[in-house]
Formats: structure tokens, C-alpha cells, sequence
């Protein structure tokens, strides 16, 4: 009888020993879990580690990543109120994720969770809140009329208010990290029924694609996923308004995120798309046909105008109208210099004081531009450096090309006035002509994602002229463009 | 990348091409009016004279002249460069000028040489002086003698006064079979540049003139009159009564009669409205019938002075109305190749029909 | 990319194609060689060139899907076929060079007396070489944006009706003229460039069934701008004026006066370069095709080169007026009679391969 008690003692006693043993392994393996994350982390002082040994419990935590209050709320408080380290109920709610996989837990403490270890398991909890920009009106991209919304650097920020704007299961994202090192986030979203699924794909491929230690903006992205990233003009257009964005989305266009800029991409986009601002849309049909028409006048001023001055006083005197003629050869017999030079002269002063003008802080700006434009104008022209006539028309150049909405292509466009300049200093009204030729080639050649940089011009899509060079009532928008390549091509479903 | 790179290079090179050819524009002598005379210098027997503007400050003359003597139009530009230190440019010519005697000896060689410059527009007003052009040059009341003939010329054509003749619209006429040319006279009077009438050439040949409202009638016969006035002096009883008819449209229709295979005669039918908005005379002119008086005089007076101009026309054999291209119209190629165009206008009779309709009389009765 | 050309830009690029120097002195062309109302010969020559089009769409028709060379070769095989290829290719090149270099003597005359034929005409062929070697849809492309940059040209014949007259033209047709042959070719051969069509086939896209329509289509607004502009030439001009002008076009031009805006003759003929580079590109274009078909063993990128070279180095001493002439009318000739001969060859060549078939199939 003894005997069997004894056994049954034993059994208990070994139970006892196994559990304290796999006990002892367990803290042992959670010891060197939490061991192997946090070598990770030797030397990053920010990291915050708290050991609570009564739960056994340790949290670790980037101190600037993660949201106070959540924080308190979501893990301090529980564990404040926790009884004994048996019962650790918070453990089982929704928002505490388990994980086994040390890659996971890195990952997820970078990108602000909490990394909370118990025993040999590891939970995340996602309290992350660093401090961003509040939403604001974008700097570069202004409306009168429309939402001033403006995207910010916050990826999640900026893809809540395209998920606000966008109400639809069929808007799809895909994140995708790119850099190397910096190991930054980049989503892509379409809509899928929409968007065309082959270039979905053919762009996340891109992205996946690229190698490159960090990605800062998505402008840098873009370079990296341009169809040509050596040509001229930009393919993708980039905006900072999420109106701009879900309008893109729900012609079955792509839209990229990148985090930490507060850009967006938009691809594929035509040579025209960067002539479009959402006050076309946003006022009455007939006065945005005009703005637009407008914009494309301004478009040819400002590539066209200096080069064509050089052109006549060099080359063509007789286009010169009587009127003009006296004034203007008079006060370019004061100048020393050929037409051509005296142009670049001065278009290149201007790029000098633009440039400049970028740089300084905004109230010293406002008054260098001032002093620039009217002053050093003025005195250029008494001094002999340049005829008056050429200042007209450098500043129409220069107003002109503020016009066109976005900067990287008006920037695209500077160099190539500067070319036409060039061409038709040498060689008068036929090297504009070449100029444009070289330019029509060069931009008929583009694609962006594929389509065709000039469309609806050069490839005819005729039901797309409604949204070209006029903006026909919405009542006239049946069908969506062609550039998207989509099939889904009636508006309204 | 490579090829774009060296068709970049060969394109920066080859662009150099044009440098040859540059005409920066404060080094050219831009002339704005040029005239040719015959002159009986030993050298040449073309005096051609060029005033261009003053572009720079150096002097304080608006414009600057210079004169030279040649056997040619393309000479005298060669001699003229040298007397400037800016390249002489024909591109900005506006208007040239024939004196007399050059003209009467025919100016086909310097209508033909402009014609074969490319640099020369064609918008060149042709004009001929009643004496000589570098007179009418060298005024020195005017700064700018280019543009003010210019404008005078445009004033007075847009009136109906004078034709509107450029190069194109004189070479057009000489080498057509069916007309001849026409072009305002000018004259200098008391140092003052006057418009003195219309220019009739035979072919290439200044053979006579009109005077200015002889000239207005010309133009009623020539083409479709937009807006004009005369003043028609009748000779009531002892006194002269004078009538302003402001006519603001009329037009004209020829009509050629043909009698087998020759042309009989030709009518010539005007058709003119206007207001009149001067009447010296005694008479009221607020009924119907007072009105159709004064049409029925006020055309007659006209037909008379067609009649006188055509007459003059037939003296001088000179189809300025082109009544050769309606004759031509009217018959097949055999039979106006065998007609004698030079006599045509000399031997075909011409009749004239004016029909007046007074618009209104002003603004009172 | 590789899509295919829309019928609607097929059109405008048949348009370019024709459209060429010859315009500008087409009038007086027609004024020497045909007299009086010359102009008249431009609907009967258009006329005959439309039947010349037929041809090629009876071509279309029958080829049941092939292209030109396998059409050819389906009967004589490709290495026979080989030399003639190359004598093509480079009859075209010699052909589409001469027409560049027209043009630039033109723009000498006009702007750049004291320059180089040479340096100018170069850098016309650079222009062309930057385009023909990009692929045939970003050609039409291109093409279609050079066609609404020219186009508007053509209403500023609205500005000399008022001074046209009906008068001018003469009651008499066709008389005073040297009624040549040689002033048939010449206008001829201000049509030619549809046979270029012949070559695009596998490159079109053939959806619509009745896609060939719109080669007539580029033809008729050929023939409209040509007749528009000869008629207004005879009527604006006399007519023994215009046996004397040796550009009317380029006159024409340069009487359009609209207030500040006059002399716009060089900006105008210099935006027609675009016209030229078109037809230069094309006959090279085909002529590459041509010498890549006869050559396979040739790297691509060096054919257009080659051609370049070979033609401009035949061509390089001509370089005046009166010697260009007799050679445009030598290679007009030849050009006229290949777009004349080639459809004529394929069908019959057509059609012996189908009597073949049918003596195979008993």
C-alpha cells in the first residue's frame, strides 16, 4: 500500500519537476528571445526596456515612436492592474498580436509598436504615434476653389484620407518596402474592376525591383520607376491633394504612397496631365475651357517668346512691324552684345534670382524678388546691358512659366526654352523649327507605364478631347480616358 | 545613350551653319524708301536715292538719305553700301518711288530686279513723282518720309481716292494681256509731299495722269467702291452749285457686246448710293421728286467725266480699266489672239450708264 | 511599342507623306506645262493616282494576310529576290534625299544665302536619322503632331480671296502650255508616297474591315490643299505673272498681312520642313525595310546609316539649282514608275502563285 502512494508521489514529484524544468527551459528560451531582439538594439539609447519581474513581463519600446497616451492606456494600464503573472488577461485581447518570429518583433518595435515578452512568447502591441505634421494646405499645389486637404509625411495619415475619399472595397493596396537600409514603405493602390490589372502588376514589379539603399520622397521614387528615366520630361505625375488622388483612382489610374512623403504618384500620366489643376474641375465648364486654353497659350509664351525675339532681331528683321522698329533697334543699338547672349544674360540672371529666391527665408525672399525684378531690370536696360524690349519679354517668359501647375515640369520646360534660345540664335526662325522638331520626336516617343506621353493628341482618342485642351460639361464625360488602358470604360460603374 | 549623344555633338556642330548669314538688327541700314530717276550722268543713267531711319544716336537726324548713280537697280545698292557703315537691307522697303522721266521710259527693269529679291516684300507701295523722286525723298519737313507716304497712301485708298498699288499688283497687271497698270502721282508743292492724282501706264510706260477727281471716277469705273466722295460742280445759270455726295457703296458691271466674231461695243454700268451732305444750290431737295432731279443731274455730271477719262484713255492706248479681260472673256483663244491688243482700246467703243440713288440727305431737308 | 496605326493617323501620315516641296512650285509648274487654268490638271493627275491606289488595295485585298516580301518570295525565292530589294532601297534613299536637299536650296534662297548647302542639308539628315530609327508607331506618332502644327497653313489662303478674280483664270483651258511629258511626271510625282502604303501593312491596325479607306482619305486632303492652293494661285496672279515667279507658293505667303503679324513667309516655310522630314523618313523608313530584307546578315542599326551615307555621298555634288532639277525628274521618273509598277508586279505575282495553287489542287 505503501508502495503505491509512494509511486503516486513520485509521479507528482516528477510532474512537479518536468513543469519546473520546462519552466526553467522556457525562461531560459524567453530569456534568450528577448536576449537575441534586443542585441539588435545595443547602443540605441532611445530604446525604453521596462521589466516588470512580479509578471514577468518585459516591454521594449522606442521611447519617440510610440503614442503617450496609447501607451498608457493600451499597456501600462493593464499591467498596472494585473494581479499576478498567472493570469495575464490583456495578453488575450485583440490588439496584442503573438509572434514567434524575431524578424516580426524587430520590424514591429521599428516601426512603433511595443514588443511585450512573457516567458518564451513575445507579443506586439501597436501603440505607435510619432509626432507629424498636422494636415495643412499644400505649399506647392494651391486651389481657390476645392479642398485645401494637402497630403502629409505620414504614410497612414495620407491613405486615410484616400480611403475617406475612395469608400470602396474594390480600392486595393499593396505595401511594398523599398531601401535597403531605411527599409521605407511604399504602398500601391488602384482600383481593382478599373485600373488595368497588367500594369498593376507590371509597376509593383518595378518597385520590387529596385535596389537602392533608401528611398526619401516620391519624387526620388519615381526616377527610379520612370519607363525613361533619362528623358526631359517627368512621366509620372506627382500631386498633394487627395482630391486629385481619388479622382486619378477612379479613372483606373495607380497611385503611390510613399512614407514620409507628402507626394503621391500617379501613373500612367500624359504631357497634358500636368497642365490639369483641380480649380479646371471645380469651376464652371466654360470658364475652366478658358483657363485651360489660357494655360496652353502661356505654355507656348514661355518656351516660344525669348527664343523668337533672338530669332527676328537676328535673323529676320523684316517680321519686325513698322512701329516696333525704331524702338526696338534703338535701344538694342545701346547693347554690346548679340541678341543671343544678351537673351541667355538674362534668362540666366533670372534663373540666378529664382533659385535664390528659393532659398532664402520667405521675408528676405519678397523683397530680393522685388529688388530683382524691377530694380536690376531697370538698370540693366540704362546701363546698356540689355534692350527694354528683351525685358518684356523675359518677364512674360517668366510669369508664363508659372502658369504651368507643376514644378518639376516647368522646370523640364526651362530647358527647353533654353535650348530653343540657343537654336534660334544660330540659326534664326529655322532652328526654332528644328528645336520643335527635336521636341515633338523626343516627346512622341515617351510612354509612362506604357501608354503614350501625348495622347489624346497623337494617338487620336477623340472621346477624350472632352477633357484635353477644353473641360466639356460633366454631362459630355461618358467614358473614361484611354491612357489607363482599362476596360472598364463607362462612367458610373 | 551613345547614339543620342553623338547625333547631340554632330548637331552642335552643324548649327553653326547660320552664321554666315546673321542680320543682327542694329547693324543694318533698314531702308524705307527708295526712288529712281533717270538721270544723263556719264557713270549711269539711274539715280536711285534710299532714306532709312536713324536707329542709333549718333546723329541727331531721324533718318539719314543717300543717293548714288548706276547702270541698275542691284549696282546702286552695291554703290549705296559703301556710303553707310550699317548693311544696307531691302527687307523693310514700304515704298518706291518712279520719277517721271524714268518712268515714261518704261520701269520694267526695276520692277522685275524687286521682284527677283527675295529679302523685298511684296507689300512695296509703287508710286510715281511727278517730277523727280529724290525730290520727294529729300522733304525735310516730314522726319520719317517713309511711313508718311505710307499712311498717306493708305489714307487715300481706303477713301477710294487712289488704287492701292503695290509690286505684286503692278507686275500682275503689266504681264497680264488684259489690263494695264496704275499708280498713285505725287507731287512736291511749296516743300509739302501732295497726292496729285492717279498714274496711267501703257505696259511698262508712264503715259499720263488723272487728277484726283478724275481719279475718284476712275476707281467707280475700275472696281466695287466701298466708301468715297465728290464733290460735283455744275454750272446752274451764273452761279456754280456744288453738291458733296458722300457715296457709300456702288458697283460696276461690264458688259461686252458682240456683234459675230468682233466685239461691237462695251457698257460699262455703275450703280452708286450715298448721302449728300452739301448743296449749295437754291433748291429744296426734301421731295421725291427734287430728289430724283438731283440723281438724274448728279449722274450725268459723272457720265460726262467717265466719258472725258476714257477718252483720255483711248489717246494714250492704255487699258487701265481692264476691259481687255472682259473683251477676253467673251471670246475663244483664236479669236483674241488674233485681235490687235494694242489698238483694242482705241478702236472698241465704249459707252457709259450711271445710276445715282440718293440714301438720305442728311440731317436736314 | 509595338501597337499598331490607327486608320485615322494612316491618313494624316499618307497626307505627310505626299505632301512635299513640290506644293510651292506647283503653280507655276502647271502654268508652263499646261497653259492657262493649269490647275485643272491637278484633279485629272490626282484622279490617276487614285487609280494607282486602287491597285494597291486590290494588293490588300488578295494578300490575304501577308506582307510584301512574303508575297514576293512565295514565287521567287528570297535570295534571288535580294539584289532587287537593295536596288529599291537604295533608289528610294537617293529619292528621298534629293527632295531634302530641294528644300533646303529653297531655305538658302529665302534666308541663308551665304551658308553652306552642305552644313544645312546635314543637319536635315541628322533630324531624319533621330526619327527613322525609332519604330513605325512612335513615326505616326510624331507625324500626327507635326500634321496639326502645319495644317492651319493652309486657311491663310482665306486672306487673298479678296483679291483674287475669276477674271485672271481666262476663259481658255490648256492653252500656252508645252503639253510635256515631263511636266506630267513633274506633277505626278507630287502625289507619290502612297505607294509607302504598301510596306505598312503588317503595322496597321485592321480592325475596322474598310481601314484602307482612309489611304483615299489622305489623297483627297492631298488633292483638296494642292487644288485650293493652284487655284487661288491662277487667280490671284495673271497668268503670264506666273510662268515668271518661281516659288508662287512662297509669294502667296508672303503677301498675308494681319496687323503685327507680316513676312511670315519664313516661319511658314520653315514649319513645312516638318512636311519634308515626313516624306524623307518614310522612303527611308521603307527603304531600311528593303535592305534589312536583302541583308539579313546586316546589324539593324547599321542600315539606316548606310543608307544615309551611300545616297548622300552619290547625291553630294549636286548642290545647285539646275543640276538638282534634271535629277529629281530622273528619280521622280523612277519613283513614279515604281509606285506604278510595284502593285502591278505584286498582283500579277499574286496571281500566278494562285493559278499555281489551283493546278496543285487539280
Amino acid at each position: 500500500m505503501g508502495v503505491n502512494r509512494m509511486k503516486g508521489r513520485t509521479t507528482k514529484l516528477l510532474h512537479k519537476l518536468k513543469e519546473l524544468k520546462q519552466e526553467a527551459v522556457e525562461k531560459d528560451h524567453s530569456a534568450s528571445f528577448q536576449k537575441k531582439v534586443t542585441e539588435n538594439f545595443s547602443g540605441c539609447d532611445d530604446l525604453v526596456q521596462r521589466t516588470f519581474p512580479e509578471l514577468n513581463i518585459t516591454i521594449i519600446y522606442f521611447l519617440h515612436m510610440v503614442n503617450e497616451n496609447l501607451l498608457e492606456m493600451d499597456l501600462l494600464a493593464p499591467i498596472y492592474h494585473a494581479s499576478d503573472e498567472t493570469s495575464l488577461p490583456f495578453l488575450k485581447r485583440s490588439n496584442f498580436h503573438k509572434t514567434d518570429d524575431e524578424k516580426k518583433v524587430i520590424h514591429g518595435i521599428l516601426n512603433g509598436e511595443a514588443a511585450v515578452f512573457h516567458w518564451d512568447r513575445a507579443y506586439l502591441i501597436n501603440i505607435s504615434g510619432p509626432k507629424h505634421r498636422e494636415i495643412q494646405p499644400s505649399e506647392t499645389e494651391t486651389t481657390i476653389t476645392g479642398p485645401h486637404e494637402g497630403f502629409v509625411e505620414s504614410s497612414e495619415i495620407n491613405l486615410s484620407m484616400i480611403r475617406r475619399r475612395v469608400k470602396s472595397p474594390h480600392l486595393k493596396m499593396n505595401e511594398i518596402p523599398v531601401g535597403e537600409v531605411s527599409k521605407g514603405s511604399v504602398f500601391v493602390l488602384h482600383i481593382k474592376g478599373i485600373a488595368n490589372d497588367e500594369v498593376v502588376g507590371d509597376m509593383i514589379n518595378r518597385i520590387e525591383k529596385i535596389e537602392i539603399d533608401a528611398v526619401y520622397d516620391a519624387h526620388m521614387l519615381t526616377q527610379l520607376i520612370e519607363d525613361q528615366p533619362n528623358a526631359l520630361f517627368p512621366q509620372f505625375m506627382l500631386r498633394e491633394r487627395p482630391d486629385a488622388i481619388a479622382a486619378a483612382l477612379v479613372e483606373g489610374k495607380i497611385v503611390i504612397v510613399v512614407d514620409g512623403s507628402p507626394s503621391v504618384i500617379i501613373s500612367p500620366s500624359s504631357f497634358f496631365d500636368f497642365f490639369q489643376t483641380g480649380d479646371d474641375y471645380y469651376q464652371r465648364w466654360i470658364t475652366g475651357t478658358a483657363t485651360r486654353l489660357l494655360r496652353f497659350g502661356a505654355f507656348i509664351i514661355t518656351i516660344g517668346f525669348t527664343a523668337l525675339y533672338v530669332s527676328v532681331t537676328t535673323f529676320q528683321y523684316e517680321m519686325i512691324p513698322q512701329s516696333l522698329l525704331t524702338t526696338l533697334a534703338g535701344s538694342r543699338s545701346k547693347v554690346p552684345f548679340n541678341p543671343l547672349y544678351e537673351a541667355l544674360i538674362m534668362e540666366i540672371t533670372l534663373e540666378f534670382l529664382r533659385e535664390a529666391g528659393a532659398r532664402l527665408p520667405t521675408k528676405v525672399g519678397q523683397t530680393i524678388g522685388i529688388v530683382g525684378g524691377i530694380v536690376i531690370g531697370q538698370a540693366a536696360v540704362q546701363a546698356g546691358i540689355t534692350s527694354n524690349v528683351l525685358i518684356i519679354v523675359v518677364a512674360s517668359s517668366a510669369i508664363t512659366s508659372f502658369v504651368v501647375p507643376s514644378y518639376v515640369m516647368s522646370a523640364s520646360i526651362r530647358l527647353a526654352r533654353f535650348g530653343l534660345i540657343l537654336l534660334a540664335g544660330l540659326l534664326g526662325n529655322l532652328g526654332i523649327v528644328i528645336g520643335v522638331i527635336l521636341l515633338v520626336i523626343h516627346l512622341s516617343s515617351l510612354t509612362s507605364a506604357g501608354a503614350p506621353y501625348l495622347a489624346p493628341l497623337s494617338p487620336f482618342f477623340r472621346k477624350d478631347w472632352v477633357d484635353f485642351l477644353l473641360r466639356a460639361p460633366y454631362s459630355l464625360m461618358k467614358t473614361r480616358p484611354a491612357l489607363p488602358r482599362t476596360s472598364n470604360k463607362k462612367r458610373k460603374q | 545613350m551613345d547614339r543620342r549623344i553623338m547625333i547631340g555633338g554632330l548637331l552642335a556642330i552643324l548649327m553653326l551653319a547660320g552664321c554666315n548669314d546673321q542680320k543682327v538688327i542694329e547693324d543694318l541700314a533698314i531702308i524705307s524708301m527708295m526712288s529712281f530717276d533717270q538721270t544723263d550722268d556719264p557713270t549711269g543713267d539711274l539715280k536711285v536715292t534710299a532714306s532709312f531711319p536713324n536707329l542709333t544716336s549718333e546723329t541727331s537726324n531721324e533718318e539719314q538719305i543717300i543717293e548714288t548713280i548706276a547702270n541698275s537697280k542691284k549696282e546702286a545698292e552695291d554703290l549705296l553700301s559703301s556710303k553707310t557703315k550699317q548693311q544696307v537691307v531691302n527687307g523693310q522697303i514700304h515704298s518706291v518711288i518712279l520719277g517721271e522721266r524714268f518712268a515714261r521710259n518704261g520701269v520694267k527693269s526695276v520692277i522685275s530686279s524687286m521682284e527677283r529679291d527675295q529679302e523685298i516684300g511684296s507689300q512695296v507701295k509703287v508710286v510715281v513723282a511727278d517730277r523727280e523722286g529724290t525730290e520727294i525723298i529729300r522733304t525735310e519737313v516730314v522726319p520719317d518720309i517713309g511711313s508718311y507716304i505710307d499712311k498717306m497712301l493708305k489714307t487715300e485708298s481706303d477713301k477710294f481716292t487712289i488704287p492701292e498699288t503695290d509690286i505684286y499688283h503692278f507686275s500682275r497687271d503689266y504681264y497680264d494681256d488684259g489690263i494695264d497698270p496704275i499708280a498713285p502721282l505725287f507731287s512736291k508743292q511749296n516743300g509739302r509731299i501732295v497726292l496729285v492724282g492717279t498714274a496711267l501706264f501703257r505696259n511698262d510706260r508712264y503715259v499720263d495722269h488723272l487728277d484726283l477727281i478724275q481719279s475718284k471716277i476712275l476707281m467707280l469705273l475700275l472696281k466695287k467702291v466701298e466708301r468715297s466722295e465728290l464733290t460735283i460742280k455744275m454750272a446752274q445759270e451764273e452761279e456754280i452749285r456744288n453738291v458733296h455726295f458722300d457715296y457709300v457703296t456702288s458697283h460696276r458691271n461690264i458688259d461686252v457686246y458682240k456683234k459675230g466674231r468682233e466685239v461691237d461695243h462695251i457698257k460699262i454700268i455703275v450703280k452708286m448710293r450715298g448721302s449728300v451732305l452739301e448743296d449749295t444750290g437754291e433748291e429744296s431737295i426734301s421731295s421725291a421728286k427734287e430728289i430724283h432731279q438731283l440723281e438724274q443731274l448728279v449722274a450725268r455730271h459723272i457720265k460726262h467725266k467717265a466719258e472725258d477719262i476714257i477718252e483720255i484713255l483711248k489717246e494714250n492706248q492704255t487699258d487701265s480699266l481692264g476691259l481687255g479681260q472682259y473683251i477676253r472673256q467673251s471670246l475663244s483663244y483664236e479669236e483674241w489672239t488674233e485681235l490687235d491688243k494694242e489698238r483694242l482700246i482705241e478702236t472698241v467703243p465704249v459707252s457709259v450708264e450711271i445710276d445715282v440713288t440718293i440714301k438720305d440727305t442728311g440731317m436736314s431737308q | 511599342m509595338s501597337e499598331k496605326i490607327a486608320p485615322f493617323h494612316l491618313a494624316i501620315l499618307i497626307y505627310m507623306i505626299q505632301s512635299g516641296v513640290t506644293l510651292y512650285k506647283l503653280p507655276r509648274m502647271l502654268a508652263v506645262n499646261f497653259g492657262t487654268n493649269g490647275w485643272i490638271m491637278v484633279l485629272i493627275v490626282s484622279f490617276v493616282a487614285g487609280i494607282n491606289i486602287f491597285l494597291i488595295s486590290l494588293v490588300n485585298r488578295f494578300r490575304k494576310g501577308e506582307s510584301v516580301f512574303e508575297i514576293m518570295e512565295g514565287l521567287i525565292p528570297r535570295k534571288v529576290m535580294a539584289p532587287f530589294y537593295i536596288l529599291l532601297a537604295l533608289i528610294w534613299s537617293i529619292f528621298a534625299l534629293l527632295v531634302g536637299k530641294d528644300y533646303i536650296l529653297i531655305t538658302q534662297v529665302l534666308t541663308f544665302q551665304n551658308s553652306s548647302l552642305l552644313l544645312l542639308y546635314s543637319i536635315v539628315l541628322i533630324l531624319a536619322f533621330y526619327l527613322v530609327v525609332k519604330d513605325i508607331y512612335t513615326i505616326s506618332k510624331t507625324t500626327t503632331i507635326f500634321f496639326f502644327l502645319t495644317i492651319w497653313m493652309t486657311f491663310l489662303l482665306i486672306y487673298h480671296i479678296p483679291y483674287s478674280s475669276i477674271m485672271r483664270l481666262t476663259p481658255f483651258i490648256f492653252k500656252e502650255g508645252t503639253h510635256s511629258i515631263r511636266g506630267l511626271i513633274e506633277v505626278y510625282t507630287a502625289f507619290l508616297g502612297f505607294e509607302i502604303v504598301l510596306f505598312l501593312f503588317p503595322y496597321i491596325d485592321q480592325k475596322k474591315p474598310k481601314w484602307f479607306l482612309s489611304v483615299y482619305v489622305g489623297h483627297i486632303i492631298t488633292t483638296v490643299v494642292y487644288t485650293l492652293t493652284c487655284i487661288v494661285s491662277f487667280m490671284y496672279f495673271s497668268f503670264e505673272q506666273l510662268k515668271l515667279i518661281s516659288f508662287p507658293v512662297l509669294n502667296l505667303i508672303s503677301y498675308v498681312e494681319i496687323e503685327l503679324i507680316e513676312r511670315i513667309e519664313s516661319l511658314v516655310f520653315n514649319l513645312f520642313l516638318m512636311k519634308i522630314l515626313i516624306t524623307v523618313v518614310m522612303y527611308l523608313w521603307a527603304a531600311k525595310l528593303l535592305l534589312h530584307r536583302g541583308m539579313p546578315s546586316m546589324n539593324e542599326k547599321w542600315l539606316a546609316p548606310i543608307l544615309i551615307l551611300v545616297a548622300f555621298f552619290i547625291t553630294l555634288r549636286v548642290d545647285v539649282v539646275y543640276e538638282l532639277a534634271p535629277w529629281l525628274l530622273i528619280f521622280g521618273f523612277a519613283a513614279a514608275g515604281i509606285a506604278i509598277g510595284l502593285p502591278v508586279l505584286l498582283l500579277f505575282v499574286l496571281w500566278v502563285r494562285r493559278l499555281g495553287r489551283r493546278r496543285r489542287h487539280g
